[in-house]
């Protein structure tokens, strides 16, 4: 058969376009080193192979390549032409009769000549394009599954709907796919803020809980993501679509997609925030239209129109020339100014007001949105008018105003004004900062003869807006205007000072720039809209001169130039300096990123922006033995734990006919590479201090199952298990509920500090940063036969409920629901209800394959390219021995180079499949735990009740003794004891301390002594701690703890000291 | 500021070998010179830039001149085609690329010294655009360069203004003049003409002495460039039945008993190339004769006819694999014990194999021996060694069994083949006749079916 290898180039176009450049000569194809590798991933090479390759070559320097590559073989080529052979610009796929078989980077990495171009040297760098890969890249929290992008309000409403009538089985199942996102379990996260009335218990509140998310879902979204369909029948039981990885506090906010690409979470959240902007297309500090050559660099004080986007110039005093006020005649060009709005100008003649008083309302005119995360931003518009009404000033006095005191607004035009309705009642923090340009035109004893206050104001209750209100009357917004808060406000005011002109100390007749800055926190309410007012206010005169005169203020915008206010003269009589531009003027809404009942949250930027999809992936494939196999065709990923990933006999392939003998084929033993020891175990706890606590207390950790092979292997011991999760403890939450009793909500505890008793006592603050989390959910569960007080209860309103959202890591022995299937997440076995662990279920088949000692055979295979189409790894092969008899059936470890491209064989790794039976060695584990350890601990309550508590880690399934073999005697372990394994102690009693060999300890709450071989403890507590009776290994005998003079008492009633005679030997006794 | 060509004419430069074109700057602060260079598309597209931008510094010692040699850039262009289909009507000619019109455009690149940098136009449309050239791929042998100018190196091969009135111009080959060949052979010229309006003419010799006058065989060439023309009998022949005119100059029983071949110019009909003689032989039964055409190193096409003895054959690899058969003889020998094993499907039935050939691969190939040939013929025929393009003439006739037309008697069929040889005699030691062999392989492996 003619295998034709095709080597194309081509390139992307619009990020999706393939364009193909042409086809490259190559030398003889036969000698293309193209090879493909097919294996499966499991726990051990998960990361192995990334499916990244590069394939250097030489291709010849034929005209038709020259052209091709543009003769990227010049040394003379300009730099520039030359990057795109050296990156990764140029693609490559190759084809083997039509198939593209590889794709990648087509680089250039030398090229030969002599008198003549001989040859490139060039190197195919594949595509990343495999899952793992694809995965290697993507944080989880960048998903983009749709439903983990919806918004949702965050409320009881939510967790009410989520938790209806689902009980245990009935969780996403038997609905294919997860018919919910996610679940909000109870868990213990820190303490209870929210007391129930009476406060007998603590309430469940929303407050304090996070979403769980189903990890079947985050699967299939990130292989599907990856371009990836999953296969699973694993995935598809009741198990795992139970599973569920709850939101570690410190990600559940608004900052934590923040982090995404290596950033730092977010304390604060931009809520709303827009800024002013008056940009007429004039550009930046350019007078406008200003035909008037001198005018360029003064501002005008009296205009002829104020209009809302341009302030237009009527020359001054309509005079001929004049030396100091410009150079343009009567009636002349004007100036036009942009990057500024006006307020308006008041006016009065001799009678100024008796008080301050404010003009008009002129709602601030924010128009350029930054950032409205509820979409409760209005942002002002504006409509400029034409040039033909630029000399109308009939538009003056429309206000009204208190008699005698003319009131010039010219400020007539339909807009909208910009305000921000509060969606949920919260501390907001407001920051409005403007800048201003003030005039006044007299001189004033005082400051302030030109006031321009700024007023943030909070509406509350009004209705019948009106949208476009442009009559400045106060309240004309709405027809019922409701109740008004000034949040704050802030006055900006004209200095006092002698008159102006000629540079130097006058005040008036310039304008001056001012900067104002309003920072409010508080809480607003839902429903309240915050708007900010500017406006000017007419300042009392009764340090009149006895001039009437005008003031007049303009809000800037940040390309307002200095210059623009340069009037008369460019230096002169302002505090903004010379060529700088005007401050923004903003208006900003922050709050912090906790997240509030009613604020809107998507999912995905909860899940973890520092864990990658690959992580998580193989996080559960440590946790479930999973193994995975790719076919790269159909783009489809089949993945079993070990025990179900291999097939039927009965679908086994037969490949006797494939095998070539023409070469040898070595059979070896893998005995040596397993290790004696093993333990399977859950991540090492950092920050969960409790379980912390408790795993000092054991020889293994929780959750974990240490395994021992015996003799006959390696003597190492090897730790398994998940890379990603770590175990979580559970208890009974007493807090929870009214009384307490053995059926008491059934929690997870995750929280950053040891607490005794932590059934009943306040937990420490509510921590994060914790491991993440692998739990069952198993919807809604009966608190026991107490009260308790949910969220979700009352269609969302909250009220006193007797049941509870559960997710599980375990049960004890709570009262199972009537056929409900309770997971087991432990890697041992349950020795309360005796469910399978982890290990049992998904690992100890594999070990016994493997003690069972197997065969590895590499032999190689005639395999053609129909074998490879069809190739499944988790059929089994069927290999006949000798005259058709003796087969053999084995797994497919790896095909090794592939070489599509060439008629020969085949490098096959293959693994004997056994059928496990009774005469395989058994892993041996050690004792387990007592299956039915009646053992409560019996707490008083203040009320005289006596109630227990199954305290679970008085025997918690991971207490693991020593063995005992070695000699050493075994350590007996009750309640709190801490002591080495192995070490040859007795430790009887409760909460023991030694860490001395050998060393025989009794009672309870006994003081460490290292000299000592038989301690008996004494003390009550912690506290307490002391030794009743300490015999040292040199044989004196110690009878209390501090005490160095045993003494009696005579007869008298005298104290005496106590003797002993040894020998002739008189001792005191201490 | 511009830069002056000091070495760059509108002339035909052989390729094959370097030429070099200089230039001055007459900026002190030009360091480089920045070119490009454009093909002309004569099927339309016009000039084609066809390199990115090339950058050339000063020359070593010199101050203000940049030299470039382009020739190994120009070959890349250069192509070739041997025209193998000749219509009855008009000779089938070829001119795109097998010589090459090309364009430099240059620019300057300024060093700045106020931003430190270098710069230069990037719009390649306000670049300098030097005068056309063109290339030719020619194989000048040092030996024929001896006090010649770059572009006076293919001065032999194509006509031009230099060779216009003295019948020199000689086809792209290096064959000899005279020539026998066989009376169905077919056979193709390689001219490379600058001037328009050249045509083919022969003058016929026939069997009976009388040699005709000057006769048009080809229509006008209009235009610059190679052209291939068919000059075998066969394919004259249906040249002249196509015009209708064949009767005129060749009966079956007065044929051709040579002719002279050359080009003339269509307004004088005065001969402006040197005169090329075939004298023609009938050579019988012709299937043990194998024609050999190739590309020669004038980038024209020749062909010649291997009379002597050939051998075929078919040269094969292959690994071997073998599958299990079972090694045992059970029962399958007592033809009584029919319970145990099958009678037919037993391991070790006589159909049953246990080995199979992988990886097969297969090539044909064949020896070739020439009649006795002057050394002459031999110089000229040991260019098939150095040559890479050579096709073996399909002629015992079988191909064309599905399309057997009558009026495609001119068409020939060619094979790419391997010449193996290395080394060939081209002047036998006392200067006698000699015999050529050559080992030949297919290019293409035989397909093999798995």
């Amino acid at each position: 058969m003619a295998q034709e290898v095709t080597l194309e180039i081509y390139h992307i176009e619009n990020k999706t376009r393939e364009v193909v450049n042409g086809k490259l000569d190559i030398y003889k194809s036969d000698n293309l080193p193209l090879s493909l590798q097919f294996g499966i991933k499991n726990i051990s090479n998960l990361s192995e192979s990334t499916g990244s390759y590069s394939k250097t070559f030489d291709i010849p320097a034929t005209k038709h390549n020259n052209k091709l590559l543009q003769h990227a073989i010049r040394d003379q080529l300009d730099p520039s032409a030359v990057t795109k052979w050296l990156d990764t610009t140029v693609k490559c796929r190759v084809s083997v009769n039509g198939r593209i078989l590889m794709t990648g980077s087509f680089t250039i990495k030398s090229y030969t000549k002599n008198a003549k171009e001989k040859a490139y040297k060039i190197t195919l760098l594949g595509d990343n394009n495999n899952w793992v890969s694809i995965m290697d890249g993507r944080m989880m929290c960048e998903t983009t599954e749709p439903e983990l992008n919806q918004v949702h309000d965050w409320h009881n409403g939510l967790w009410h709907w989520y938790n209806a009538n689902r009980k245990v089985d009935d969780v996403n199942y038997p609905v294919g796919m997860p018919t919910y996102d996610i679940c909000i379990p109870i868990i213990a996260w820190g303490t209870y803020m929210y007391d129930h009335v009476p406060a007998n218990w603590k309430q469940m509140r929303l407050e304090e809980q996070t979403p769980a998310f189903f990890i079947k879902k985050l699967v299939n979204a990130f292989f599907q993501e990856a371009g990836y369909n999953v296969n699973s029948n694993f995935m598809n039981t009741k198990f795992f679509k139970k599973l569920v990885m709850p939101t570690d506090p410190s990600r559940f906010n608004h900052g934590n997609f923040s982090t995404l690409g290596g950033g730092t979470n977010l304390t604060t959240v931009c809520v709303a925030e827009a800024e002013f902007f008056n940009d007429t297309g004039a550009g930046h500090g350019v007078d406008t239209m200003c035909t008037c050559q001198s005018c360029t660099w003064q501002m005008p004080h009296t205009f002829k129109k104020w209009d809302p986007c341009l302030l237009i110039w009527d020359f001054p005093y309509g005079g001929p020339y004049n030396a100091t006020w410009g150079s343009c005649p009567q009636n002349g060009p004007y100036a036009v100014y942009n990057h500024c709005a006006g307020t308006m100008e008041v006016k009065w003649g001799w009678s100024p007001p008796a008080a301050d008083d404010w003009i008009a309302n002129r709602f601030a005119r924010y128009n350029e949105e930054k950032c409205d995360l509820y979409g409760k931003q209005q942002v002002a518009e504006w409509q400029c008018e034409p040039d033909t009404n630029w000399s109308d000033q009939s538009q003056e006095d429309k206000a009204s105003s208190a008699a005698g005191y003319p009131v010039g607004m010219y400020n007539v035009y339909p807009m909208k004004y910009h305000f921000w309705d509060c969606p949920i009642t919260a501390t907001y923090t407001i920051e409005v900062k403007t800048s201003v340009a003030m005039f006044k035109s007299s001189t004033a004893n005082s400051n302030g003869k030109g006031k321009v206050q700024i007023k943030l104001k909070m509406i509350e209750n009004a209705s019948g807006w009106n949208l476009t209100d442009n009559s400045m009357m106060q309240n004309a917004y709405a027809s019922t205007p409701g109740t008004e808060t000034d949040l704050d406000s802030e006055t900006v005011t004209t200095p006092n000072g002698s008159a102006g002109g000629g540079g130097g100390g006058g005040t008036f007749n310039h304008w001056h720039y001012r900067e104002s800055d309003i920072l409010w926190t508080g809480v607003v309410p839902a429903g309240a809209r915050i708007v900010v007012e500017w406006r000017n206010i007419r300042h009392n005169n009764t340090d009149n001169n006895g001039h009437g005169w005008d003031a007049k203020g303009i809000i800037l915008d940040r390309e307002f130039a200095k210059w623009d206010a340069g009037y008369p003269f460019a230096s002169s009589h302002n505090n903004m300096l010379y060529g700088t531009t005007a401050r923004p003027t903003t208006f900003k809404i922050t709050t912090g990123t906790e997240i509030n009942i009613g604020d809107e949250v998507t999912w995905h930027e909860y899940l973890p922006c520092d864990i990658t999809m690959k992580s998580f992936i193989a996080g559960l494939t440590g946790l479930f033995n999973l193994y995975w196999y790719t076919d790269e065709v159909s783009k489809t990923v089949y993945v079993e734990p070990y025990d179900e990933f291999y097939g039927l006999k009965i679908d086994a392939v037969d490949w006797t006919k494939k095998l070539d003998l023409n070469r040898a084929s070595e059979t070896k033993f893998i005995t040596d590479m397993i290790a004696r020891n093993a333990l399977y175990k859950y991540l090492d706890p950092s920050k969960d201090e409790y379980l912390n606590y408790e795993n000092s207390l054991l020889d293994y950790p929780h959750h974990s199952q240490f395994v021992d092979l015996g003799a006959a292997f390696l003597n190492q011991l090897k730790t398994y298990g998940t890379s990603l999760f770590g175990a979580t403890w559970m208890i009974h939450d007493n807090q929870l509920v009214d009384l307490i009793d053995p059926d008491t909500p059934w929690i997870p505890l995750i929280i950053g500090e040891y607490v005794a008793d932590v059934e009943t006592t306040p937990k420490p603050e509510v921590g994060g940063g914790y491991l993440p989390r692998i739990l069952s959910y198993e919807g809604m569960q009966p608190t026991g036969t107490q009260s308790a007080w949910g969220g979700w209860a009352n269609s969302g309103a909250g009220s006193d409920t007797d049941i509870y959202p559960r997710a599980i890591s375990f049960v004890d022995n709570i009262t199972p629901t009537t056929g409900q299937e309770h997971a087991n997440l432990a890697y041992h076995d349950n020795p309360y209800t005796g469910q399978s662990g982890l290990y049992s279920k998904f690992f100890e088949g594999l070990l016994q394959d493997l003690i069972a000692l197997p065969r590895m055979r590499i032999a190689y295979f005639y395999l053609t390219p129909r074998d490879i189409a069809e190739l499944d790894l988790r059929n089994l092969v069927w290999l006949k021995g000798d005259g058709d008899g003796n087969g053999t059936y084995w797994k497919i470890h790896k095909i090794v180079d592939y070489k599509p491209h060439l008629d020969t064989v085949t490098k096959v790794e293959l693994l004997q499949y056994q059928i496990r039976d009774n005469s395989a060695p058994k892993p041996k584990k050690p004792p387990g735990p007592p299956k039915d350890p009646k053992v409560f601990d019996s707490k008083k309550r203040t009320d005289g009740v006596v109630t227990f508590n199954t305290g679970n880690k008085k025997f918690n399934a991971d207490k693991r003794s020593a063995s005992n073999e070695g000699g050493q005697s075994v350590s007996a372990v009750m309640r709190g004891n801490k002591a080495p394994s192995n070490n040859g102690n007795v430790v009887m009693g409760n909460n023991l301390v030694t860490r001395t060999p050998n060393q025989i300890v009794l009672g309870q709450y006994n003081k460490e002594d290292k000299d000592a071989i038989l301690i008996v403890g004494g003390g009550v507590d912690e506290s307490t701690r002391r030794n009743v009776l300490t015999v040292k290994a040199d044989g004196s005998m110690y009878l209390g703890s501090d005490s160095d003079n045993l003494m009696t008492k005579d007869s008298s009633g005298q104290y005496i000291d106590l003797y002993t005679k040894e020998s002739d030997r008189i001792i005191k006794l201490k | 500021m511009t830069l002056q060509a000091l070495g760059h004419q509108n002339k035909v430069y052989d390729t094959s070998r370097p030429y070099m074109f200089k230039y001055r700057s007459t900026d002190p602060q030009c360091v480089n010179m920045v070119y490009v260079l454009q093909i002309y598309d004569s099927l339309g597209a016009g000039w084609t830039t066809v390199t990115k931008p090339m950058k050339q510094p000063l020359e070593w010692s010199l101050v203000d001149e940049f030299w470039v040699d382009l020739s190994m850039l120009t070959t890349d262009f250069v192509e070739f085609d041997i025209v193998t289909k000749l219509d009855a009507n008009v000779n089938r000619i070829f001119m795109e690329y097998h010589e090459v019109n090309c364009k430099l455009l240059i620019t300057e690149e300024i060093y700045d010294p106020i931003t430190q940098m270098l710069e230069y136009e990037h719009d390649i449309n306000l670049w300098q655009q030097q005068q056309t050239f063109y290339v030719a791929e020619m194989g000048t042998s040092h030996e024929e360069t001896f006090n010649l100018a770059q572009h006076h190196f293919t001065y032999p091969y194509h006509l031009w203004a230099h060779n216009w009135s003295d019948e020199t111009c000689k086809f792209m080959t290096d064959m000899p003049l005279v020539m026998e060949e066989c009376l169905d052979d077919n056979k193709v010229l390689s001219f490379n003409s600058h001037l328009k309006g050249m045509y083919l003419t022969i003058i016929i010799t026939r069997e009976s002495g009388a040699t005709s006058i000057p006769i048009r065989a080809s229509a006008d060439l209009m235009g610059i460039g190679v052209y291939q023309i068919g000059v075998g009998f066969p394919q004259l022949k249906a040249y002249f039945t196509a015009q209708g005119t064949l009767a005129t100059w060749w009966t079956a029983t007065n044929g051709w008993s040579k002719i002279q071949y050359m080009m003339a110019d269509s307004t004088t009909n005065t001969i402006r190339t040197a005169r090329y003689t075939s004298n023609f032989s009938v050579c019988g039964c012709n299937d043990e004769h194998v024609r050999l055409w190739w590309r020669n190193n004038r980038n024209g096409v020749d062909a010649f006819t291997f009379k002597g003895a050939n051998a075929q054959y078919l040269a094969s690899k292959f690994e071997i694999y073998q599958k299990p058969l079972g090694f045992r003889r059970h029962q399958a020998e007592d033809p009584l014990d029919s319970d145990y094993t099958d009678k037919q499907n037993n391991s070790f039935n006589q159909k049953s194999s246990g080995q199979n050939k992988v990886n097969i691969e297969a090539h044909k190939e064949m020896k070739v021996i020439s009649s006795w040939e002057n050394k002459e013929k031999m110089k000229w025929i040991a260019d098939l060694l150095i040559s890479n393009q050579v096709y073996v003439e399909l002629r015992d006739g079988s191909h064309f069994t599905w399309f057997d037309d009558p009026t495609r008697f001119a068409d020939f069929h060619l094979t790419p083949v391997i010449v193996k040889n290395t080394r060939m005699k081209t002047k036998p030691l006392n200067n006698t006749f000699s015999k050529i062999e050559l080992d030949l392989r297919y290019a293409n492996p035989k397909t093999v079916i798995k």
